[in-house]
C-alpha cells in the first residue's frame, strides 16, 4: 500500500517542491527536493502580476461557474428526482429510461454541435455558454431520485396530504430537508465535475477574462511549449507554480467534505 | 465639428475640380489623403477600448507608445497563445461570429487562410498613402491586393545559421558553407563527443518550410479564386527531405520535438551546436540558453549550391478583424505598432528580436549596429540584413497552411523518424494535400 | 391508508411533471437537440468554397475508409483494455485494502489515493508532462541516478499510451476507489465475523466474501470507465507538442474531431465522427450493463 501511495502523492509533492525553483533549477535539481535558492514568493507574485493579474480572474470564474452551475443542476435534479421518485405521472418511466441512458452520451460528442447551435444563437463566449450545459446531470438525478425513494416515507406525504397541503408546500417543508444530504452530495460532484471540465470552455470562450483556470493554464502552458517568435523560456517557473496554487481550492473542499463524497458515491453502489 | 466643416470644404473643392487633367488628379488625391485621416483622427480622439491578440514578447511596449500617444484610446493586449492556438481560437470566432478581438498578429503564411474566411478588414482607407511603398515588394504583395490592404506587416523571417562559435574553432570547424559540408561535420561533431551534435533534427514544419524554400520549392499557386496548383512533391523538396532523413538515420542527429523544456534545456546544456533558423531564433536562443552567453555566433544558411540564397520562416503582420466595431481606431493602432519609427524600431531589439520590413529601419544605423553581448559582439542585424536580400522570391501561401503543415507531420516527419522512404514520404503529403483541396471544394492542378 | 378523489389524485400525479418539467427542458434543448443536431449536420457537406449540401452516408464511408480514424479508434480500444483493468484492479485492491481493518493509517492511504481526483486533467498534464520529460524530466533523472538509460516516455504510439494511462489511472482510480470502499462499507458484517470465527484471515475474507458482493459496484466503475476512456481528450490534447508525431492529431478519434473541426474547417466531418463516437460508447455501456444485469442479478440502470 505504502508503494501504491507513493505513486498518487509523488507528483503533487514535486510540484509543489518545483513551484519554489527558478526555471533553471526545475531541470538542474533533484526532483523531490528543493534548490539552494528559494524562489516561491517571486515565482507567486509572478503568477498573480503575469498578463495584468489575469489568474484571479481565471479564478473567479472557475469558482462563479462551479458555484452556479452546481447549485442550478442540483436543484433541478432535486425536484427531478424527488418528481420521479414520488409521483407516477404518464410517461414517467419512459423519461426516466431516456434521463438514464443519456448518461451515456459522451459530452464530448455535444460539444461540438452545441457550439454550433450557441454561435447562431449569439451565446458563444459568453458565460452561459458554459454555465447551461452544466445544468443538465442525468446522474445527478438517478441520485436524487434514489435518494428520494429511500430518504422519504410516503406516509408522511400522505399525512400532509390530508392535512390539505399542497404538493409544493410538502416538498418545501417536508421532503426538501430530508433530501439535503442528497442534495449536498449532488452539488459537490457538479462542482468537482464543471471546476475540471475542460473542453467545452476551450471551444465555446475565446475571451480570456471569461475563462476558467483550467483553460487558461492550458493557454499558459502553451506559452511555454508553444513555437514560434514569442516564447518565454523563464516563464516555465510560472506556469508549475500556477499549477500547484490551483490545486489548493479543490483540495481544501475535498478534505474538509469527505463525509458527504462517499454518501453520496455509495447511493449508487449499493443496492437501493 | 469644425474638423467636419473643414471636410466638408475640401470636397466641395475636390468637386469643383473633379473633371481636371492629371495635375488637378494629384490633388484630388491629397484631398481624399485628407479625408481618410480625418475619420481616423476622429477615432482616436474618442475613448474606444481596443482588443488586440499577439503573443510576441515586448508587444507591451508597443502599446504602451501606442497609449501614451492617443491616450483616449485603450487596447487591451492578450496573449491567447502563439501560432496555431490563436488562428483556431480567431477560426471559431469567425465561425461564431464573436469573441473576436479588433486587431491579432497573423503570420503572412496564414493571411490566405484568413482572406478566404473574409475574416481580414481592408485598411486601404485608413493607412498612409504612400503605405505599401514602406515594405519591399515581396512583402507588400502578401498583404494586399488590387482591392485594399489587408494586413500591417510586422517582421519577416529571413533565414541564417546560429551556431557554438566556440565549439567548432575548438574542433578545427568553420560555420559550414554548403549542405554537405553540414553533413560531414555533423558526423565529425558527434564521434568526437557523443552528447553534442551539430544540430537538433528539423522537427517543426515551419522550419522546414523555410529549408525547401531556400531550395527552390514554391509549392503553391492560385490559379483563380477556386483553383490552385499544388506542388510539394518537385526534386528541391525531396532533395531536402531525403539529407535530413539520412542524417538522422545515420545518428547524427537527435530527434527531439521543439518548443519544449527539455529542448530548451538541450540548447543550455550545449547538446546543439548550432540551428538553421529565423532572425527571430537569436531571441530564442538568447532565452533558452543563458548559460552559453557570448558563444554564438550567426553565419549564412549552408547552401546548396554556390549561390548565396535563404528562406524564409514565419514572420508576421497584425491585422484587423473584419468583426471590428472600430474599424479607424483598430487600423491606427496595427498601423502604429508597425510603422511608427520608434515602435518599428524597438521590436527589433530585445526581447522581441523582429527582424524589420521597413525600409527605413532596415536602412538605419542603429538597428545595423545592434551588437547583443550574448552573440560575443556580432553586428547581427548586419549579417541577417545580408541573408535577408537572399531571401528566395515569388513564393505563395495556400490558403489552408495549417493544414499543409499538419500533414507534413504525419506524412513526412514520421517517415523520417521511422527511418523510412522519403521521396514516397513527400508524395504521400503532396496526395493528401490534394486531396484535403479538392475536399474542400478547390479545382487542383499539379503542375 | 386514505383515499382520494380520482381527480385530485390525477392532479396529483400531474404535479410530478412540474417536478420534473425544468429539468427535462434543459435536458431536451441541451442534450436531445444537440445530438440530434450533431446527426443532422453529419449528413451534410460543406467546404471553403461552395455551400452546403446534402451528401446522406458519405461522411460515415469516408470514415470508415479513412485511415487516421481507424487508426485512433483501434488506438482508443487498446488503451480501453490497458488502462481500465488495471485502474480498476487497483481500485479494488485498494478499498479492500483499506476495509480490511489491517492497516495503519487507513484515512491517510484513502486521501492520498483520492486527491488526484480533485487536479483538473490539464494540471495534471502539466505536471506529469514535466515528469516525462526525455532529458531533464523527473522520471529520467531518477533513472539517471541509477545509471539506467533514459526512456523516451513518448516513443512510440504503444509507449505513449503506457504514458497517458499512468496519468489517467493516477487521475481517477481514487474516485473509484471510494465508490467501491463505499460500497464495502455497505455490506453486512455478520458474514465476515463468522468466518473469522472459522480461522479465515483477512485475505481469504476479502477475496472469498468481500470480493463477490462487490460485483455490481465494479460493473458500475467499469461503465463510468467505459464512458470515460473512449473520450480520451484532454491529455493528447495538451501534452501534444511534447512528441508531435506520436501524441498526433489523430490520437484519438475526440482529437481527431477537433482538429478536423477546427483546423480542418470541416465541421461536418467532425460532427460525423463525434455522433459515430457517441454510438460506439452508447454500444458498450449498454452491452456492459446487460452483463452486469445477468451476472449480479441487479444493477442499477
Amino acid at each position: 500500500m505504502i508503494v501504491l501511495s507513493t505513486y498518487f502523492i509523488v507528483p503533487l509533492f514535486w510540484v509543489i517542491a518545483a513551484s519554489t525553483k527558478t526555471t533553471n533549477d526545475i531541470f538542474s535539481t533533484f526532483g523531490l527536493w528543493f534548490a539552494k535558492s528559494w524562489h516561491l514568493w517571486s515565482n507567486l507574485k509572478a503568477v498573480f502580476t503575469s498578463d495584468n493579474g489575469i489568474y484571479k480572474l481565471w479564478l473567479m470564474n472557475s469558482l462563479i461557474y462551479s458555484i452556479s452551475g452546481a447549485v442550478g443542476a442540483a436543484l433541478l435534479c432535486t425536484l427531478a428526482g424527488y418528481g420521479f421518485a414520488k409521483y407516477q405521472f404518464a410517461g414517467s418511466k419512459a423519461i426516466f429510461r431516456t434521463v438514464l441512458g443519456a448518461v451515456m452520451i459522451p459530452s464530448a460528442a455535444l460539444s461540438i454541435p452545441t457550439f454550433i447551435i450557441f454561435s447562431k444563437l449569439g451565446l458563444v463566449n459568453t458565460r452561459w455558454a458554459v454555465i447551461l450545459p452544466s445544468l443538465v446531470s442525468p446522474l445527478g438525478v438517478y441520485l436524487m431520485k434514489v435518494y428520494s425513494d429511500t430518504s422519504i416515507p410516503n406516509n408522511m406525504i400522505e399525512a400532509a396530504r390530508i392535512d390539505g397541503a399542497t404538493e409544493f408546500k410538502i416538498f418545501r417543508t417536508i421532503s426538501l430537508r430530508m433530501l439535503m444530504p442528497g442534495f449536498i452530495t449532488v452539488l459537490l460532484l457538479s462542482i468537482v465535475g464543471i471546476w475540471n471540465n475542460f473542453f467545452l470552455p476551450l471551444i465555446m470562450l475565446s475571451s480570456t477574462n471569461l475563462q476558467p483556470l483550467t483553460v487558461g493554464l492550458s493557454i499558459w502552458y502553451g506559452r511555454i511549449a508553444g513555437g514560434g517568435s514569442g516564447r518565454d523560456a523563464n516563464f516555465q517557473a510560472v506556469v508549475i507554480t500556477s499549477a500547484a496554487v490551483s490545486l489548493i481550492p479543490l483540495i481544501i473542499a475535498f478534505l474538509f467534505l469527505q463525509r458527504y463524497w462517499e454518501n453520496g458515491l455509495s447511493l449508487g453502489a449499493v443496492k437501493e | 465639428m469644425s474638423s467636419m466643416k473643414k471636410r466638408g470644404v475640401v470636397l466641395a473643392v475636390v468637386s469643383t475640380l473633379a473633371a481636371s487633367t492629371a495635375i488637378l488628379g494629384l490633388s484630388t488625391q491629397q484631398a481624399q489623403a485628407a479625408a481618410q485621416n480625418a475619420a481616423v483622427t476622429k477615432a482616436l480622439n474618442t475613448p474606444t477600448t481596443l482588443t488586440f491578440w499577439s503573443w510576441l514578447p515586448g508587444q507591451q511596449n508597443e502599446v504602451n507608445l501606442f497609449q501614451a500617444t492617443y491616450p483616449k484610446i485603450k487596447v487591451k493586449l492578450v496573449n491567447v497563445g502563439s501560432g496555431g492556438t490563436e488562428y483556431n481560437k480567431i477560426k471559431a470566432g469567425l465561425a461564431a461570429k464573436s469573441g473576436l478581438p479588433d486587431v491579432a498578429q497573423v503570420e503572412f503564411q496564414y493571411l490566405p487562410t484568413f482572406k478566404v474566411l473574409n475574416g481580414l478588414a481592408n485598411i486601404k482607407p485608413y493607412v498612409a498613402s504612400d503605405f505599401l511603398t514602406k515594405f519591399p515588394q515581396w512583402i507588400s504583395d502578401q498583404v494586399s491586393d488590387a482591392k485594399g490592404i489587408y494586413a500591417v506587416p510586422q517582421d519577416s523571417g529571413p533565414m541564417g545559421l546560429l551556431y557554438r562559435s566556440d565549439v567548432f574553432t575548438k574542433l578545427g570547424l568553420a560555420a559550414p558553407k554548403t549542405w554537405a559540408e553540414f553533413a560531414t561535420d555533423a558526423a565529425k561533431i558527434h564521434s568526437a563527443d557523443a552528447s553534442q551534435y551539430i544540430s537538433n533534427m528539423v522537427m517543426d514544419s515551419g522550419n522546414m518550410n523555410g529549408l525547401y524554400w531556400q531550395a527552390g520549392a514554391r509549392p503553391f499557386h492560385m490559379n483563380s479564386a477556386t483553383s490552385i496548383n499544388i506542388k510539394l512533391n518537385d526534386s528541391a523538396t525531396k532533395q531536402v527531405t531525403k539529407f535530413w532523413g539520412d542524417l538522422v538515420a545515420a545518428g547524427n542527429l537527435p530527434v527531439d520535438p521543439y518548443w519544449t523544456s527539455d529542448w530548451n534545456a538541450a540548447f543550455n546544456k550545449g547538446k546543439y551546436l548550432s540551428w538553421p533558423s529565423a532572425s527571430w531564433g537569436l531571441g530564442t536562443v538568447t532565452s533558452a540558453a543563458a548559460d552559453t552567453s557570448g558563444n554564438w555566433r550567426a553565419a549564412p544558411l549552408p547552401t546548396w549550391s554556390s549561390t548565396p540564397v535563404s528562406g524564409s520562416w514565419g514572420g508576421s503582420t497584425v491585422a484587423v478583424m473584419s468583426t471590428t466595431k472600430n474599424l479607424a481606431a483598430a487600423a491606427a493602432l496595427a498601423e502604429f505598432v508597425n510603422t511608427n519609427p520608434t515602435a518599428a524600431f524597438a521590436l527589433t531589439q530585445a526581447p522581441t528580436f523582429d527582424f524589420p520590413v521597413m525600409k527605413s529601419v532596415l536602412g538605419s544605423d542603429g538597428f545595423l549596429a545592434t551588437a547583443p553581448a550574448f552573440y560575443g559582439g556580432q553586428k547581427v542585424y548586419q549579417a541577417y540584413s545580408a541573408y535577408n536580400n537572399t531571401v528566395g522570391k515569388n513564393y505563395e501561401w495556400s490558403p489552408f497552411q495549417d493544414q499543409v503543415y499538419t500533414l507534413w507531420t504525419n506524412d513526412v516527419l514520421d517517415a523520417i523518424l521511422k527511418k523510412g522512404d522519403t521521396a514516397a514520404a513527400v508524395d504521400k503529403w503532396q496526395a493528401d494535400t490534394v486531396k484535403y483541396a479538392k475536399d474542400q471544394g478547390y479545382t487542383v492542378t499539379t503542375k | 391508508m386514505v383515499s382520494m378523489s380520482a381527480s385530485s389524485l390525477k392532479s396529483t400525479k400531474r404535479t410530478g411533471l412540474f417536478f420534473v418539467l425544468p429539468f427535462f427542458l434543459i435536458f431536451v434543448l441541451l442534450l436531445i437537440v444537440p445530438l440530434v443536431y450533431s446527426g443532422f449536420i453529419s449528413l451534410y457537406k460543406k467546404g471553403l468554397i461552395g455551400g452546403n449540401r446534402y451528401v446522406g452516408f458519405e461522411n460515415y464511408i469516408t470514415m470508415i475508409h479513412d485511415p487516421q480514424w481507424v487508426s485512433s479508434v483501434g488506438r482508443v480500444f487498446l488503451y480501453f483494455f490497458l488502462q481500465v483493468p488495471i485502474m480498476l484492479i487497483i481500485a479494488v485492491f485498494a478499498a479492500l485494502a483499506i476495509d480490511s481493518g489491517k492497516l495503519r493509517f487507513p484515512k491517510f492511504f484513502r486521501i492520498a489515493i483520492f486527491i488526484p481526483y480533485a487536479v483538473p486533467a490539464i494540471i495534471g498534464c502539466i505536471i506529469w508532462g514535466y515528469i516525462y520529460g526525455k532529458n531533464y524530466g523527473f522520471l529520467n533523472q531518477l533513472l539517471g541516478y541509477l545509471h539506467i538509460h533514459h526512456v523516451d516516455w513518448w516513443g512510440n504510439s504503444t509507449q505513449a499510451l503506457g504514458s497517458i494511462s499512468a496519468i489517467v489511472t493516477w487521475e481517477f482510480a481514487g474516485y473509484n476507489m471510494i465508490i467501491l470502499y463505499a460500497a464495502l462499507k455497505g455490506l453486512s458484517t455478520e458474514l465476515y465475523e463468522a468466518a473469522a470465527v472459522d480461522g479465515a484471515g483477512a485475505l481469504k475474507i476479502a477475496l472469498r466474501i468481500k470480493l463477490p458482493q462487490l460485483y455490481p459496484a465494479i460493473f458500475l466503475t467499469l461503465i463510468f470507465s467505459i464512458i470515460g476512456s473512449f473520450q480520451l481528450f484532454t491529455e493528447p490534447q495538451t501534452l501534444n507538442l511534447q512528441a508531435p508525431t506520436v501524441l498526433n492529431n489523430y490520437f484519438s478519434p475526440n482529437v481527431y474531431a477537433y482538429s478536423v473541426a477546427f483546423q480542418g474547417q470541416q465541421l461536418n466531418y467532425a460532427a460525423t465522427i463525434s455522433f459515430s463516437l457517441g454510438l460506439i460508447i452508447a454500444f458498450f455501456a449498454i452491452i456492459a450493463t446487460l452483463v452486469s444485469r445477468r451476472r449480479g442479478g441487479d444493477s442499477l440502470l
